[in-house]
């Protein structure tokens, strides 16, 4: 087990992951700083890995929408299909 | 330039109150519709459809950066607060502003920042004085504040807070607040001359 600290807008990806949390974060970023950290998450998540984000944001209008799949809606729980 | 947002912020009452109100707004209504209303943090989408039920207007409740779009009503969602930034709403779980979230008055101040003269703000009925601060500040700006006739409200505490800090606000019984919604809809907003008080 690591713990570790990352920057989410200043560090890179630093491994792969099989599930990310990251809930009512982005928010608080506009929709460039958030499409950055979606690629972010996108290049760190391992294929078929989950992104669970907060119950009222979403992946629309992100490069890589279409690379999700919504698990169980309205729960904003995606898995990387592609 | 026409105007860019319509906020309508209530509390108790409110549902009755914008059934009513949102009823009489027309299915191709131009100016986007934000609604706030006071519920309990873990309500769920039933504001929405019951909303809904009674409105041509489509009816959604608020997504991280939705798009404010003509014809629809966005609704805050519970336990969040609405920051109407320039065509779009964003979300935030600051804490409670006077024990409220949403907080109209947040929403309406973001309207007016973002939007100035272009803000509408409308309170509801509703049993304490969130939006009255809101309200002064989109009224600063040069925006239109509107506020339901406390005698025509189920609970007039916070339309009558909103007519004290927004003396020169215009009052109207809830049948006329949708008329008037729809001719402001047909006019221009003010142009941008208020100086900052």
């Amino acid at each position: 087990m690591v713990f570790s600290q990352h920057n989410l807008v200043t560090d890179r990806s630093f491994s792969e992951f099989n599930v990310i949390l990251c809930r009512n974060v982005l928010i608080y970023f506009d929709k460039t700083l958030q499409s950055k950290v979606h690629s972010l998450f996108y290049d760190s998540l391992a294929m078929f890995g989950v992104l669970v984000l907060g119950s009222k944001e979403t992946l629309r209008f992100m490069a890589h929408e279409d690379s999700y799949q919504q698990i169980a809606p309205p729960e904003k729980i995606f898995r990387k299909v592609k | 330039m026409p105007y860019s947002v319509v906020a309508i912020g209530t509390s108790w009452g409110g549902l009755s109150a914008l059934t009513k109100l949102l009823g009489a707004l027309p299915a191709d209504y131009s100016i986007p519709v934000v609604v706030v209303q006071h519920r309990s943090k873990d309500s769920e989408r039933l504001l929405v459809q019951l909303l809904q039920d009674a409105t041509e207007l489509g009816v959604c409740e608020i997504e991280d950066k939705d798009p404010l779009t003509p014809g629809r009503v966005h609704v805050a969602p519970a336990n969040y607060h609405v920051l109407i930034e320039s065509g779009y709403a964003s979300l935030t779980i600051e804490e409670p502003v006077r024990f409220s979230r949403p907080s109209i008055d947040v929403t309406f101040t973001s309207a007016a920042d973002t939007y100035r003269s272009a803000a509408i703000g409308v309170v509801l009925t509703g049993a304490n004085e969130d939006g009255a601060r809101g309200l002064a500040h989109i009224v600063k700006r040069g925006g239109r504040g509107l506020v339901q006739d406390p005698k025509t409200a189920e609970i007039p505490i916070m339309p009558a807070a909103a007519i004290r800090a927004v003396p020169t606000g215009e009052i109207l019984p809830l049948d006329a607040l949708a008329p008037r919604l729809i001719e402001l809809s047909h006019e221009r907003a003010p142009a941008r001359a208020m100086r900052e008080a």
